[in-house]
């Protein structure tokens, strides 16, 4: 989690998308894919919060009719007064990767409001309906279903359990909601750390008391058709307590609220960087002026979080209306489920492909709708069908529920575990027979070494070609506007040490403005963007491998010198010292000699005759052996002296033809 | 009588400075690598040692830290005399903690002097 924030920081990512596509070497196609996804994944569970909204409402007014015209429903308005709402605060800047501390604070506020009203309700239920835990405990062991309630079914159950546990925890870390908290609004990476622990201990406290509302219910409403989603409310409604059925209704409301507003953003990001901005816009605004791009892009974002939103209310409206508000949860995701390959692969596996990612994620959703969505939305309109029962063409092994005949998973497990089988199949098979772009690899092992090369975001990327500062600026003016541009550049001029007058831009100048254009416009487009006035060389695998290595062979070879230095200063030792000893001798002796006029005649025959012995004798120095030792042993060679009888010697030596 | 002990595998130079010294009246003791170096001060605890450092074997280096972990002998006297005479190597060898370095060659009368003025600061 933490390398994700990492490489999010320093890509200026905005968006799960554009993670996503970024390590595929910013494939269009790619990051366009993974917003539709998420737009369709997502747009049910928006309309759950609606729905989650509007039933509470109408139970608590008592209004039990099912509303057909949109006029006279009151969802509507609730819908279009979060759209507007969630329109205007959540597009204050056109730097998606900048936070929106206000939106930020609203929900942690509305979180502990959350939290306070649900354990007034449960110490409500608890102490006040009941007596005390045991109390409910005893009460609810009597009712019929109790046991298999309680377990887990066998083995089966456990599986499926098993399953949805799995599809849960890879929805925490990829909802788009989820991301654009934990990562993009995301301060500091330290931050994470405090998360880690203060996150799990408030759903804790969440669940402390959600088993004893869930059994107060069950024995309040033993005979009585009530979706246990609405226990909260229904518990103090029943018993007449005004109060606190506000309190519920505030709470649940306040959290469908900040739930929405920040899909919205984070889909609408998506939205606008990864599918309109790329695909439809990017060549009207390379042309157009800077205030007028800016207020375009808010607006593409305004049209799009609005639009969703009103999307989500017609999906209520048709599709939703009597299922319960955890299983379209789950279809969901599993959708989002299918973007787990592709997401973790891309972090862990350097393989990774981007064609593997793009026809992965296809097939996993197309798998899902068939063994899921189908269904659910033949079931909801009780539209008459043998689709589910009998299979499609009334093949067998085609049987939704069933696929080739696995019996063993309820409908989400299921379905999950076969578009993540093909998914993932497709995704590894792909992958291993496409060698991907030089661009590609290139992210790919920043991505997956990420740590080597976190201190230096702007080096990390290799890059061979030409472009001119003038229109680098040229088109980062258009995006951020005159002043922010300036600023961004001398920073980086600066921090660089780059000379202003520059001509032809560096490699990591064009790193940098994609980076910064990113967080405007979606990493597809900027890279679209700036390889417009870039013109770019196709880099070969050993190129690229040689830039990145590069670093690698500068300290071996300098550590080569340090020690062909050693080696120097220990040859010119020897020699010294082959050259000095004798002269050493030669003057100590000497000196005795002149100066030292008492001198024993017996003493100073024996000196005169030391000096003739060094002169005679050969190995009185060594040196010419020495010296040679030294010459031929740098040269990986080697030298030796053999006795030959009955008094010479000899010497040989040896030299390789090549150095090795 | 003080004791000196040379330490160098050069015969001719061994030579002259067991002359010079006895001359100069000390207790003169010869060692022809550091080994031997080492046996002889152990033995005799020398006031002071001209140390040659490229010995064959143990090297004067060796000789001088072997002398500074030992606490009845790290008060001997060291004086390096050494054809190596770059700056690097003389701070080295100081760093060690000989109390002097000379190079080779050197004047008879200038390491006579050095070796008394060591002997008579303390």
């Amino acid at each position: 989690m933490k390398k994700i924030i990492r490489i999010s920081k320093g890509n200026k990512i905005s968006s799960l998308a554009d993670f996503i596509s970024l390590r595929y070497g910013n494939d269009r196609f790619l990051s366009a894919l993974v917003a539709i996804v998420c737009v369709l994944a997502i747009v049910p569970y928006i309309s759950l919060q609606l729905k989650a909204i509007s039933e509470t409402f109408n139970v608590i007014t008592n209004h039990n009719i099912v509303v057909n015209s949109i006029v006279n429903d009151t969802t509507f308005y609730i819908a279009i007064l979060l759209a507007v709402f969630a329109a205007f605060f959540g597009t204050q800047h056109t730097d998606a990767s900048e936070r929106h501390k206000g939106i930020i604070t609203a929900v942690a506020l509305e979180s502990i409001i959350k939290l306070l009203f649900f354990l007034v309700i449960g110490v409500y239920v608890t102490f006040y309906l009941f007596n005390e835990p045991s109390d409910i405990y005893e009460q609810v062991s009597v009712l019929p279903n109790f046991k298999s309630q309680q377990s887990l079914n066998g083995l089966e159950g456990g599986f499926n359990w098993f399953m949805l546990s799995i599809v849960s925890m890879i929805a925490v870390m990829l909802l788009p909601r989820q991301f654009q908290v934990s990562v993009v609004e995301n301060e500091r990476e330290k931050y994470f750390k405090k998360a880690t622990w203060l996150f799990p201990l408030y759903l804790l406290l969440f669940n402390v008391f959600v088993i004893f509302i869930a059994w107060g219910g069950n024995i309040m409403f033993q005979n009585q058709q009530v979706e246990a989603d609405l226990f909260t409310v229904m518990l103090p409604l029943q018993q007449g307590n005004d109060f606190l059925v506000m309190l519920v209704f505030l709470g649940g409301f306040s959290a469908a609220i900040s739930m929405v507003v920040i899909s919205t953003l984070a889909l609408s990001t998506m939205l606008s960087n990864n599918l309109i901005i790329p695909y439809g816009f990017l060549r009207k605004f390379s042309k157009g002026e800077s205030e007028k791009n800016t207020e375009s892009i808010k607006n593409i974002r305004r049209i799009s979080i609005f639009s969703l939103i009103i999307v989500a209310y017609f999906f209520y409206k048709f599709f939703t209306l009597d299922r319960s508000l955890v299983s379209i949860g789950l279809i969901s995701f599993v959708i989002i489920a299918q973007l787990a390959p592709s997401f973790f692969g891309r972090l862990f596996w350097r393989r990774g492909e981007a064609t593997g990612a793009r026809f992965g994620i296809l097939v996993g959703f197309l798998v899902t709708v068939y063994t899921l969505v189908i269904p659910f939305a033949i079931d909801s309109q009780e539209i008459a069908s043998s689709f589910v029962s009998e299979g499609l063409f009334e093949l067998n092994f085609l049987k939704p529920y069933e696929l080739f005949g696995m019996q063993v998973f309820e409908p989400v497990p299921h379905a999950f575990f076969w578009s993540l089988f093909f998914n993932i199949g497709t995704y590894t098979l792909f992958s291993v027979n496409i060698v991907g772009s030089s661009r590609e690899r290139n992210f790919a092992k920043m991505f997956v070494d990420n740590s080597k090369y976190a201190s230096l975001h702007e080096d990390a990327y290799v890059w061979k070609g030409e472009a001119y500062v003038k229109d680098i600026r040229k088109v980062l003016t258009r995006f951020l506007g005159e002043s922010r541009t300036e600023r961004a550049l001398n920073l980086f001029n600066m921090k660089y040490n780059i000379n202003k007058k520059n001509q032809l831009a560096g490699a990591r100048l064009v790193n940098f403005s994609e980076k910064l254009l990113t967080g405007s416009i979606g990493s597809a487009s900027a890279r679209i963007l700036v390889s417009s006035v870039v013109k770019e060389d196709e880099i070969s695998l050993p190129e690229v491998l040689n830039i990145l290595d590069e670093t690698q062979k500068a300290k071996e070879s300098n550590k080569e010198l340090k020690e062909r230095d050693k080696q120097k200063d220990e040859f010119l030792d020897t020699v010294a010292h082959e050259l000095k000893t004798p002269i050493t001798s030669i003057r100590a002796l000497s000196e005795i000699l002149l100066d030292d006029e008492e001198i024993e005649t017996e003493v100073k025959n024996k000196f005169y005759q030391a000096k003739n012995q060094t002169r005679i004798k050969p190995e009185g120095s060594g040196l010419g052996l020495a010296i040679s030792k030294q010459i031929i042993e740098s040269h990986n060679g080697k030298i030796w002296a053999e006795n030959i009888k009955p008094n010479g010697a000899r010497i040989t030596f040896t030299l390789p033809i090549k150095t090795i | 009588m003080k004791k000196i002990l040379i330490v160098d595998d050069e015969p001719n130079i061994v030579m002259s400075l067991e002359y010079i010294f006895k001359k100069e009246n000390f207790e003169v003791f010869i060692a022809r690598d550091g080994a031997e170096a080492i046996e002889i001060a152990e033995e005799n605890f020398p006031d002071i040692v001209l140390l040659d450092i490229m010995m064959p074997n143990v090297g004067g280096y060796q000789v001088l830290k072997h002398f500074k972990r030992k606490s009845e002998l790290e008060d001997i006297k060291v004086i390096f005399l050494s054809a190596k005479n770059k700056t690097s190597d003389i701070e080295l060898g100081l760093q060690l903690g000989a109390d002097k370095y000379v190079s080779k060659p050197f004047s008879n009368r200038k390491l006579v002097n050095e070796v008394k003025k060591l002997l008579t600061e303390n």
